[in-house]
């Protein structure tokens, strides 16, 4: 699968906060919602990047200016680290694709249109295999 | 070679601008503010547009940045070998390799005068073609030693300019 990265909040376990600014996805703005409130595959879903730093450096914690100078996220932030293939489109997980839209960027997309509570528990399935990787 | 400004895309320069914004919240402590999770959510359209270079630029320009409000490096003993960097950065600076000079000053930033680097930064973009971060510097270096009146002048007119950009 591929390897992706995206910056979140953990917990005391040191996995992701699943949130929709975490491990998860705002409805509307990252993936678009029909009537039915069946997510739409079109290409949107969770952003993420190759390496923690093609990321938009105002999200890359403080803490690491020594490594990536500029950076102006939230301390409380971590990047984590998915899957360890090539940054290409294909199957992330069970009902998730990754959808590369430029080769610093894609998203964590649905595999087929089903309900946004099932693509949000797929996405929170992934939760035990994200890994902490600032390096 | 004949100094020239840089062609700075809408996108770099909305990536600058929110640059700019979340910087004065973070030095006012508001860092996981709500305005400030406002701010970078509007920037990553702009960033997904910007060139690897102008990605550079952008993150150098906010690291610059925290030398508005951040203590300064303990200052040096100016060397032969710092006065010969900060003269290449005077002389890249004169030829328009904006992006160079910028990076001498940085290597060399623990010489000189926190005020002298940031009006030599403000300088620099003024005539790079970003008055709105010169105007920053300007203010900075007005801010450490408003005595020298070059240092106002500079910011006031880098602030009109930027103003008048911004319309």
């Amino acid at each position: 699968m591929p390897r992706v990265f995206r910056v979140m909040r953990k917990e005391p376990d040191s996995l992701p906060t699943i949130g929709d600014r975490h491990l998860g996805v705002r409805p509307g703005i990252d993936v678009d919602v029909d009537a039915q409130n069946n997510v739409q595959v079109n290409g949107k879903g969770m952003s993420v990047a190759p390496n923690w730093r093609d990321i938009n450096h105002k999200r890359i914690p403080g803490r690491l200016r020594p490594i990536l100078p500029g950076a102006m996220g939230s301390n409380s932030k971590f990047c984590f680290r998915y899957g360890d293939g090539p940054f290409v489109q294909g199957a992330l997980a069970s009902g998730l694709t990754l959808e590369p839209d430029s080769p610093t960027h894609g998203n964590v997309a649905p595999a087929q249109v089903v309900p946004l509570a099932t693509y949000q528990g797929d996405i929170a399935a992934t939760r035990s295999d994200w890994v902490e990787d600032e390096t | 070679m004949t100094a020239r400004p840089l062609t700075l895309s809408s996108s770099y320069l909305a990536t600058v601008r929110g640059t700019h914004e979340l910087h004065r919240l973070i030095a006012e402590g508001k860092e996981d503010s709500p305005e400030a999770e406002a701010i970078r959510d509007a920037s990553d359209g702009a960033w997904e547009a910007l060139s690897e270079t102008e990605r550079n630029r952008a993150r150098w320009v906010a690291e610059d940045l925290y030398s508005l409000y951040e203590e300064p490096p303990a200052k040096q003993e100016m060397t032969r070998e710092a006065q010969a960097g900060l003269n290449e950065a005077y002389e890249a600076r004169e030829r328009g390799e904006w992006d160079r000079a910028l990076g001498l000053l940085r290597t060399w930033r623990a010489y000189i005068d926190p005020s002298l680097l940031s009006y030599l930064r403000g300088t620099i973009w003024l005539e790079a073609g970003d008055p709105a971060t010169a105007a920053l510097f300007f203010q900075h270096a007005h801010r450490l030693n408003p005595e020298n009146e070059s240092y106002r002048a500079m910011y006031v007119q880098a602030l009109n300019l930027s103003k008048t950009a911004s319309h």
